[in-house]
């Protein structure tokens, strides 16, 4: 057996009191493709961080050919070869090819000039391997976002390489760009390099990896070749003790909210579901299946959107998030601080935001009363501390949490969107808001919970719709859902 | 944590008032002349224009914009103000013609950035600067108006009850504007439109409006800048304001305002329109040239900057 590439062995990480990382060894060897997968926050973009060098592991140690390298450390490992693709794309639309390629690492002559000539030899021999026919003078904006990936590449090849890392490199081709992608990996592995492909797509494995491992919970569970079967796969990925659904009560109540074909772009399609009163209906899917840009929809902030809707029965447009919120409707965004939060502003004022008429006569704000409702409010969630004149942002996440809740809760709305309303918040917060979530569908409210954990999705849902690449793929009743249901609707 | 916050916190509300008793203190001692009511009086005159002209700054400066036409503004609306006055208007009349000259202006600079989507307010505002300052020169032929009656004299050059009337205009206006900001639901959203306008769009505020509303007010103020500048000139000036709005500029920021929106008062606002008139006149006191003056006001710009960044560093 040939010498591992690029190995680490015994790596571990945690971030806070949260392990998530647990002795981890894992290779690349050359010529092969190493297909590396788990579940969304398996520790799957950790360990390949750590990998790559960006990122330094507590514990563990990484090799290069087996000599002992430090970790941590982009120079070392970048020097060695490695490069990382990542997943978005990050090319420079207005420059040429060429410019795209040598980005910071241009062919220098007398030390300090471009020497044009030679870089644009090199970038035609670079394109001409990732099989980009195009002129070297052609922006980069103007290609296909498959040629766009083809070139971030390019940029990779542009430096002598031995391991490439790829990061879900076919999250967002078509069919016939994901196979000239496969002749380029191919064509690269049979020239020596080693290949980490981490991928969301369990058919493409067998297609192009040599061997395949999984991560669960941060262990590294399976390795073995690429032709395991995929019901291991999914085995492997959950653990074994797969649990059913929780029964719940049975929906009867009229329906709340309603879409017919709706559609926005290349992000979802054709979606079509009814939600009822008092249920907790899940959107879960993959990263990226189109669940945020669903919910932004649904309250008025994605223009494109297209598709009927209906709230308790009537016909609704909005065109913006001011008219969803008249008729009822209320986004917990996945990211508070950046979509949520007023971070300038005291906790009051982000409880009040969509609610000044509570607290206003014409135009008059009646600032006692805002403190006395919203320090209501901010107790009712044992929002920690509940001073509601102290700036938000000196509040923890899962706290930050709440004050949007809190926000909501005071707007009366009566149809609830949560995208992803857990992440990266504490496990006490955790439990807090998901008591919320119950206690608003048992008072008769609609609840749309848009989430990628699957265990929250199992807790807290009465019906969960699975999404993925833009579409609903499969529903389940929550006492028929289970966690491998789940994932193989996701990856399909 | 507490504690630190609380001491950003004072800083930050009394930091510029601080620094303004500290220079008047300096100055009293080293120039006798300093401390007398007349100079007081004046110091206050003089920061009036720039002062008004500040506070519709500090509106848009909230909402993390900036707003480089109102000095343009300004002189298009005292040759405005001196035409309309000069061909036989009532006074009253050309007031009105001078602050809806300005308010006009404002709520194209809003629509600029609301309606066409014009990239950020620094262009859209620059072209008004230029298009303003050009037809202020062709209104009037580049030429002065000089000799207003003395009723439209009376904001600029006036007094009320020994106090200069630019000085109780001024006041009475931070105190509107305090009021509109603290106490009214536009004010909150103002505030919160420039501390993260897109959880203020989730959050159902009608964000192109309040913009359009603040850009006006920008506007408008500057208009009423010009009824005071054109009362003390005793004409309409196509060349008037020229500058000015780095001026305004400077008083937010120097008044504690952050350039990244969200942060920022009347009152801090106001100190700041008067520790640059205390400036210039204590060193006019001083008989330092005004070059001098230039470089000293530029140094305590870019000192007011640094703190906020230091500030903001320290808030992570």
């Amino acid at each position: 057996m040939t010498a591992p590439l690029l190995a680490g062995r015994g790596i571990r990480k945690s971030f806070g009191a949260a392990p998530v990382l647990r002795d981890v060894t894992f290779e690349v060897r050359p010529g092969e493709v190493h297909v590396l997968i788990g579940a969304n926050g398996a520790g799957k973009s950790t360990l390949v961080k750590i990998l790559y060098g960006a990122l330094r592991p507590e514990l563990g140690d990484l090799y290069w050919k087996d000599t002992h390298i430090p970790g941590g450390d982009l120079r070392h490992t970048a020097a060695r070869g490695v490069a990382y693709i990542p997943q978005e794309i990050e090319v420079i639309p207005h420059l040429s090819l060429t410019e795209n390629l040598f980005l910071g690492n241009p062919v220098r002559r007398a030390g300090w000039l471009v020497d044009h000539t030679a870089q644009a030899a090199a970038a035609a021999s670079v394109l001409a391997r990732v099989g980009i026919r195009r002129d070297l003078e052609t922006k980069a904006r103007d290609l296909s976002v498959a040629e766009q990936q083809l070139l971030m590449i390019g940029r990779a090849l542009v430096r002598r390489v031995e391991v490439v890392i790829l990061d879900e490199p076919t999250a967002s081709l078509a069919p016939a760009e994901v196979e000239n992608l496969f002749a380029v990996i191919r064509q690269l592995r049979e020239s020596g390099v080693g290949i980490l492909y981490i991928s969301h797509r369990l058919d493409e494995i067998r297609r192009i990896g040599d061997r395949v491992s999984v991560l669960r919970g941060g262990a590294l569970v399976f390795t073995g070749p690429a032709s395991t079967p995929k019901q291991d796969l999914i085995r492997q990925m959950i653990g074994h003790d797969v649990e059913p659904g929780q029964a719940r009560m049975p929906v009867t109540a009229a329906p709340a909210l309603e879409l017919r074909h709706g559609n926005l772009g290349a992000r979802f399609r054709d979606v079509s579901f009814t939600a009822y009163s008092g249920e907790v209906l899940a959107f879960t899917g993959l990263i990226g299946a189109g669940r945020t840009s669903l919910a932004r929809a649904l309250f008025g902030a994605e223009p494109g959107f297209i598709g009927e809707l209906r709230v308790h029965g009537e016909v609704a447009r909005f065109d913006s998030p001011q008219q969803a919120i008249a008729r009822g409707l209320a986004l917990l965004t996945e990211n508070p601080k950046e979509q949520g939060l007023v971070l300038t502003a005291d906790v009051a004022t982000n409880i009040s935001l969509p609610n000044a008429s509570h607290f206003s006569r014409w135009a008059w704000l009646d600032h006692r009363k805002e403190t006395a409702v919203t320090t209501d409010y901010a107790r009712k969630l044992a929002v920690d501390p509940p001073d509601v004149r102290r700036l938000v942002r000196l509040l923890s996440g899962g706290n930050q949490q709440k004050v949007v809740i809190a926000r909501w809760l005071l707007s009366g709305a009566r149809i609830l969107l949560f995208d992803e309303p857990t992440r990266g918040i504490d496990i006490g917060a955790k439990e807090q808001v998901y008591d919320w979530i119950r206690r608003l569908a048992g008072e008769g409210k609609t609840v749309l919970l848009f989430s990628s954990e699957t265990e929250e999705v199992l807790r807290l849902a009465d019906r969960i719709l699975v999404m993925r690449l833009g579409h609903i793929t499969a529903e389940f009743p929550a006492a028929e859902a289970t966690e491998e249901k789940i994932l193989r609707a996701a990856f399909s | 944590m507490d504690r630190r916050s609380w001491i950003v916190g004072t800083v930050r509300r009394f930091g510029p008032l601080l620094g303004l008793l500290i220079l008047s203190a300096v100055l009293s001692v080293v120039s006798p002349y300093f401390l007398t009511w007349d100079n007081i009086l004046n110091i206050f005159r003089q920061s009036a224009v720039n002062g008004l002209l500040a506070l519709g700054q500090l509106l848009v400066i909230l909402t993390a914009g900036i707003d480089l036409s109102v000095g343009s503004i300004l002189g298009l609306s005292t040759v405005v103000f001196a035409m309309t006055v000069k061909s036989g208007w009532p006074t009253g009349v050309a007031f009105a013609a001078a602050l809806s000259c300005g308010l006009a202006l404002g709520l194209i600079n809003g629509f600029l950035l609301t309606g066409l989507k014009l990239p950020h307010p620094f262009v859209s505002t620059l072209g008004m600067m230029n298009v303003a300052r050009g037809g202020a020169m062709l209104l009037s032929g580049g030429f002065p108006i000089p000799d207003l009656p003395p009723s439209a004299r009376y904001p600029g050059a006036g007094s009320v009850a020994g106090i200069p009337a630019p000085v109780v205009v001024m006041l009475a206006t931070c105190g509107v504007f305090a009021f509109l900001l603290r106490q009214t639901v536009f004010g909150r959203d103002v505030y919160a439109i420039g501390g993260n306008p897109e959880a203020s769009r989730l959050a159902g505020i009608p964000v192109a409006a309040r913009l359009n509303a603040v850009y006006g007010l920008s506007g408008l103020l500057a208009g009423l800048a010009a009824l005071l500048l054109a009362g003390r000139m005793n004409a309409g000036f196509p060349l008037a304001g020229a500058g000015a709005e780095l001026d305004s500029i400077a008083a937010v920021i120097i008044g504690g305002a952050s350039f990244f929106g969200g942060v920022g008062t009347v009152f801090g606002t106001l100190i700041g329109a008067l520790i640059i008139a205390v400036l210039r006149n204590g060193l006019n006191l001083l008989n330092v040239s005004s070059h001098w003056q230039m470089i000293v006001i530029g140094t305590v710009i870019i000192w007011a900057v640094w703190v906020d960044v230091l500030r903001r560093r320290g808030a992570r």
